[in-house]
């Protein structure tokens, strides 16, 4: 089952999170090479782990830091997006071992950044955090 | 098929917000051997790519958005005609690069297609 792209226009993080639980395995069928359509592609999302991703967001994420776009994983992870100036970042986390890979690329100057997080350690949100107050300065 | 041809890619409603698609859109992941499938836009229109998707072969895709094959050749994941599931199908080819020049890669497709807009809805967006 697709979601309903309508839905889920709003960046609030709760609701795009939220609306990832609708989600059933398969839901990502045809986006594999097509040698390979039909056979089942897209793992849900567990709903205990979406609880435990919101949790963290409410918790350690900040309200003055541009809202991430929220995307289900093949695997069944969430991967946060941001578009800050010309900087792409990433954040791909596993929703069950909590284990996160961010991965950030400079589209003027090809440089790219990578770094993995445990997303129950504080550290690693005041990391990612301070990581996007410096990107977003590149944007004004 | 040349360097300015459009090659169309399918997006899952999953992997949409507002009118942004994911970098994964543009993203094998290991299981996918490295490989993505999209349609040379020489031979077919995004809406009749769309609708063949969606109707004749019944996935979900909320549009379609499109790399050149120059842009693909840029990001170092070169397109080639595969005809063989079907004669507009191509595949993008990741298998040259490392994991984290795959993601570079991703990222850098998908800015293009962002920025180049829909081809083909997105359908059931406000």
């Amino acid at each position: 089952m697709a979601l309903s792209t309508s839905a889920i226009d709003s960046l609030d993080i709760g609701r795009q999170l939220s609306a990832l639980r609708s989600l059933k395995d398969g839901w990502a069928e045809g986006m594999q090479p097509a040698d390979r359509w039909g056979k089942g592609y897209g793992k849900a999302p567990s709903p205990q782990g979406l609880d435990w991703l919101a949790a963290q967001f409410a918790a350690c994420y900040s309200r003055d830091l541009p809202k991430p776009y929220l995307y289900p994983t093949p695997d069944g992870g969430v991967q946060a997006e941001w578009s800050l100036g010309p900087n792409e970042a990433s954040l791909e986390v596993d929703l069950a071992s909590h284990r996160a890979e961010w991965h950030c690329l400079n589209m003027n100057t090809r440089q790219s950044t990578e770094r993995v997080l445990d997303l129950d350690d504080a550290t690693a949100w005041a990391w990612v955090k301070q990581e996007l107050r410096r990107l977003g300065s590149m944007e004004e | 098929m040349n360097g300015d041809t459009l090659l169309l890619r399918q997006v899952s409603p999953s992997w949409v917000r507002g009118n942004r698609a994911t970098s994964q859109a543009f993203a094998p992941t290991p299981k996918d051997a490295g490989q993505l499938s999209a349609y040379d836009g020489d031979r077919i229109t995004a809406e009749t790519s769309w609708r063949h998707f969606t109707s004749a072969l019944g996935y979900a895709s909320v549009g379609v958005l499109a790399v050149t094959v120059d842009e693909c050749d840029a990001s170092g994941a070169p397109a080639r005609p595969d005809p063989y599931v079907f004669p507009e199908h191509v595949l993008i080819d990741f298998n040259g690069l490392t994991r984290a020049q795959r993601k570079d890669a991703a990222k850098t497709l998908a800015r293009h297609a962002n920025d180049r807009g829909w081809q083909f809805g997105p359908v059931g967006t406000r």
